[in-house]
């Protein structure tokens, strides 16, 4: 997700809305966090948040990933996914941006992070 | 006594106050409030020792800070940081903020971190083309980084710079959270932490606005109006002032036992001639929001949040809604007319509530003292802050954007 060239997906050609969807599901304030790839034509019109279930509850992951999707789902408890602060009530495509890698490989991202709401403040 | 005052934050897991007593902390400012800004936090969070070289300090931020803090001990120079031989200033200092606008004190300053091994925290407020914001940087020999060019001021020598009283506090804040972890042996921010939006122009409007809590994010908001220039708030809190609220509640340094709406409201009508109005009550569903144009959520429980987030719906009022702890903080934004979710809708707090089986939302009233929840002044003030930059972006046709400030990464918001 590095040195990449940003705008939103929604107002990229049609040809490039065939390109696969990184979608990152970050713990809170996390720098990194889960990464899911959708390839084309299994992710359009789909819900977000459906999304991100179907993600989470993949079992195959690595120690680190396991325990990213646990830093996860316990944010989640008592928390919210939210994309760049806002509600995840759509399909992917609302939310995602077009990026390229340094390699010039054009994808899709969406980040999402797992924020509990704090509750102080007297 | 003095514990008893700290006790919010000495609840805090690996929390060490002593290094705060013992530390000195060296400053360097401007003619204007940043430094002031720092010292009156620095004094609430329990830092005894600090050496402020400025041309000019707030006089009542600095008698607030004194009274708020017995030990507190300031030595104040008078004058601009132009020459290496003021270095002698600092001898014994664990670390130095630097919040000065001219780029040779910033210079001189980068250069005595490199050559002392002494931490240097830079942070200040900018203005360039149509945007305006604020920065804040740790430098430590080692991190001799490329953002290193963007903290040095273009002006080399004192002179008009931009300042902004409500992206002080944040500024103020999020520096002395680097200041803490620096002295407790914490990590700093690795990154280069910028805020950024368009230019915003005073308003010309007086709104009528409800500011509910008048705690630490009620008093922080409460500043933040003043500085806008709003005249006209209501405070709304059933609650009376209690030693412990004393490490984050600077305004309250003298009311223990009184009420928080009514002394927050009395002392910013005396500070900044305002004409402020205060409420002894609780907010429920019978409060009558009808008469407010916006509304601040500043309260310290979920199942309140719910009721101002309905009220608000249904009232079609704006809500600015604000909620911290000791190192997180979140600042949600609900506009009428974009029919976007509530603050209770998109934090998903009916099912916090829900899974708390709670019957009533009004929850039972405890003292704070009996309320172990651990809290300190910077998220606090920072979080107040972005609330009421939030409202002025509203104010200016901008659109504010929801903030989620985490102390412990890199970027913070």
């Amino acid at each position: 997700m590095i040195d990449v060239e940003r705008k939103k997906a929604l107002q990229t050609d049609e040809d490039e809305k065939l390109l696969p969807l990184v979608l990152e599901i970050m713990p809170g304030h996390a720098a990194e966090g889960l990464i899911d790839i959708y390839e084309p034509g299994s992710y359009e019109g789909k819900s977000l948040r459906k999304l991100c279930d179907r993600t989470l509850s993949k079992k195959k992951w690595s120690i680190e990933e396991q325990l990213i999707v646990e830093d996860v789902i316990r944010q989640r408890e008592g928390g919210n996914l939210l994309c760049r602060g806002q509600e995840i009530d759509g399909t992917a495509l609302e939310y995602a941006e077009a990026e390229q890698t340094e390699a010039g490989e054009k994808y899709l991202y969406v980040p999402i992070r797992a924020i509990k709401p704090q509750e102080g403040g007297m | 006594m003095r514990m008893k005052r700290l006790d919010r934050q000495l609840r805090i897991e690996g929390w060490n106050q002593d290094t705060l007593d013992n530390a000195k902390v060296g400053v360097v400012g401007d003619a204007d409030l940043l430094a002031s800004h720092y010292l009156l936090s620095a004094s609430a969070l329990g830092i005894n020792r600090l050496i402020v070289l400025a041309p000019s300090l707030n006089k009542t931020f600095v008698d607030i800070a004194k009274k708020l803090n017995s030990r507190f001990n300031l030595t104040h120079i008078e004058g601009f940081y132009t020459h290496p031989v003021l270095d002698e200033i600092f001898n014994g200092c664990n670390l130095i903020a630097d919040l000065s606008h001219y780029g040779l004190a910033n210079k001189l300053l980068l250069q005595k971190g490199y050559r002392e091994k002494i931490p240097i925290i830079r942070g200040f407020c900018f203005e360039q083309y149509d945007e305006q914001g604020f920065k804040v940087f740790t430098y430590v020999r080692g991190r001799e980084y490329q953002e290193l060019e963007q903290l040095v001021f273009p002006n080399s020598l004192p002179d008009d710079h931009f300042d902004d009283g409500v992206l002080d506090t944040v500024i103020a804040g999020i520096v002395l959270e680097e200041t803490k972890n620096i002295l407790m042996g914490q990590e700093v921010s690795e990154d280069l932490i910028l805020y950024t939006r368009k230019k915003t122009a005073a308003s010309k409007n007086q709104p009528s606005t409800l500011v509910i809590g008048s705690g630490a994010l009620g008093i922080f908001v409460g500043l933040g109006l003043a500085y806008l220039g709003f005249r006209h708030s209501t405070f709304m809190d059933p609650d009376i002032v209690e030693e412990t609220n004393l490490n984050r509640q600077v305004f309250f340094y003298d009311a223990v036992g009184n009420g928080k709406a009514e002394t927050l409201s009395r002392r910013l009508n005396h500070l900044f001639r305002m004409d402020n109005n205060a409420l002894m009550t609780y907010f429920d569903r019978e409060t009558d929001i009808a008469p407010y144009d916006i509304v601040f959520d500043c309260v310290d429980n979920f199942e309140t949040r719910i009721v101002l987030s309905e009220k608000c719906k249904a009232h079609g009022k704006t809500l600015i809604s604000g909620g911290t702890s000791a190192d997180a903080g979140q600042v949600v934004i609900y506009t009428p007319g974009k029919n976007g979710p509530t603050p209770a809708e998109l934090l998903g707090l009916y099912d916090i509530v829900g899974k708390r089986k709670v019957d009533s939302f009004r929850r039972e009233r405890v003292s704070c003292s009996y309320q172990p929840d651990p809290s300190v002044i910077m998220t606090n003030q920072i979080v107040a802050g972005f609330m009421v930059d939030a409202y002025r972006m509203f104010l200016n046709g901008q659109e504010p954007v929801n903030v989620f400030y985490d102390a412990t990464s890199n970027k913070r918001i």
